[in-house]
């Protein structure tokens, strides 16, 4: 059954037909709570709660881009968490293992396909980024992640932050220069990733 | 990097990168990146982030978010009608509370209830002074714009309403029942001495207690010059020397209010009721699956 067909279903109550919706984006969703929220098992818990509240209020949805809805309820259970989070800061950035101790390499970033010296550099350069992506403001780091790591283009961008879309250009530009500077201080940990220079900008 | 360039430029090359531009917004672009090396310097730094930030991997979801019904016990989804009568329930009260803030902001907070009199006002009056008063209420508009309008009119009239320069102070043959007859400055004293929020803000012919309309186009016809300002108040002619307040002319009366306030509560409660009842047959139907 095509997309349309599986939401208008799930708008008459049909639980099936939204679980179908549910295995098609969960990856996608999981995705931009772990890059909002940086720690797996919040994103998770986001995740669900995101598809709960999604089911629930699937009769308002309204047409257009079904990903960007969704990634909407996403962003503002991610919003909600953070903003609870904040008010009792006791949740460690970095995972941890069994011990209570920082993990250099989390196991969640483990992919048994690459070489130990790959994945030592996609580790690397993913802890790197998502340390960047930590400094930005909320609303800052979730235009970028739904651009640069979701591929969303800005008008549905615009829609999911419900945002002009002036706001999301210039909140783009202004987070890719916030996790440039950021990033320079990674320049020698990560020296394949500034070896861009020759490739075409188009 | 150039701290200089603006927010304007950084997003455009931002939006630039992403094919966001409009062809002759990337003309122009172009064009100033081949003469301008510090804006190329930037273009490429962001190019680069964008890079990085595209390798960041995208990771599987650890277990499947799929639901059940157990997940949200007897709290059923809703179906788009019952968001859509919702979102009509909201932009009515809405409506409602603007329609009674501007009740009461012209009429008073003694008129919020349309159709009561304030208590006040009835208070300055013996009972001659009452009778007096309906008498000569539905006639205090006309009075107004008889008052304004006359040094206007004598100035400024064409031809036919030269008349009413003539003769100001002559009583106005009035038709029965019509406020009778008080013209001039015992007129204008007599309305002034007994104004009412009807007659102050509403235009000729809607005050409450108004005779009948026939009697209205009897007295027009009989008096040329009166006709001549009533129609004035009516149409809202505002060229009358600035004195007429005619925004107040256009308010409708205290029992329209009244009407369009009970209408939109009606209406809300149907919307309620309408809620309700998509709720509980919604309810029911998620109940029976769960069985």
């Amino acid at each position: 059954m095509d997309e349309p067909a599986l939401i208008r279903e799930a708008q008459h109550g049909d639980l099936d037909a939204f679980n179908r919706l549910v295995i098609q984006y969960q990856d996608c969703v999981f995705n931009t709570a772990l890059r909002v929220l940086s720690d797996e098992e919040m994103a998770a818990d986001a995740a669900q709660e995101a598809f709960i509240k999604a089911f629930r209020s699937i009769g308002s949805f309204r047409g257009g881009s079904f990903k960007a809805w969704l990634l909407r309820t996403v962003t503002n259970t991610c919003y909600d968490e953070l903003r609870r989070t904040k008010r009792r800061p006791t949740v460690a950035l970095e995972p941890e293992t069994g011990e209570g101790e920082e993990m250099d390499t989390p196991r969640w970033l483990a992919d048994p396909s690459l070489s130990p010296e790959e994945k030592f550099e996609l580790d690397e350069l993913e802890h790197a980024i998502q340390h960047c992506l930590d400094q930005l403001p909320d609303e800052f780091k979730a235009v970028v992640i739904l651009v640069d790591v979701e591929g969303l283009d800005y008008s549905e961008v615009s829609k999911v932050v419900r945002r002009p879309l002036g706001t999301v250009k210039s909140r783009l530009a202004r987070a890719r220069l916030k996790v440039q500077e950021c990033l320079q201080a990674f320049k020698e940990l990560l020296p394949t990733i500034f070896r861009l220079e020759d490739e075409p900008i188009l | 990097m150039n701290t200089q360039l603006s927010s304007r430029d950084l997003g455009k090359l931002s939006a630039y990168l992403d094919g966001e531009l409009s062809q002759a917004e990337i003309t122009r672009l172009e064009r100033r990146l081949e003469t301008e090396p510090e804006l190329r310097a930037v273009l490429q730094e962001l190019h680069q982030t964008r890079m990085v930030l595209r390798r960041l991997p995208s990771r599987k979801a650890p277990r499947n978010f799929t639901l059940s019904r157990r997940m949200f016990g007897q709290n059923a989804p809703m179906p788009g009608a019952y968001y859509a009568v919702r979102s009509t329930l909201v932009t009515v009260s809405l409506v409602l509370v603007l329609v009674f803030v501007t009740n009461v902001l012209t009429y008073g907070p003694m008129l919020a209830v349309p159709g009561s009199e304030p208590m006040a006002l009835v208070a300055d009056h013996d009972a001659g002074a009452i009778a007096e008063q309906e008498v000569s209420e539905p006639a205090v508009e006309v009075m107004q714009t008889m008052e304004y309008a006359a040094p206007a009119l004598a100035e400024e009239a064409p031809p036919m309403d030269k008349s009413v320069g003539e003769q100001p102070s002559e009583p106005p043959a009035v038709g029965e029942g019509r406020a009778t007859a008080v013209a001039g400055n015992e007129f204008a004293s007599a309305a002034a001495a007994t104004p009412t929020p009807q007659a102050a803000s509403t235009p000729v012919g809607m005050a409450s207690g108004m005779p009948a309309q026939p009697e209205q186009v009897e007295s027009d016809e009989l008096t040329p010059w009166r006709s001549a300002t009533d129609l004035q108040a009516q149409e809202g002619i505002t060229s009358v020397s600035g004195r007429v307040d005619t925004t107040q002319s256009f308010i409708p009366g205290p029992r329209l209010w009244l009407i369009l306030e009970v209408g939109l509560l009606v209406f809300i409660l149907l919307l309620g009721l309408a809620m309700f009842i998509i709720r509980q047959i919604v309810i029911h139907k998620w109940r029976t699956k769960m069985k």
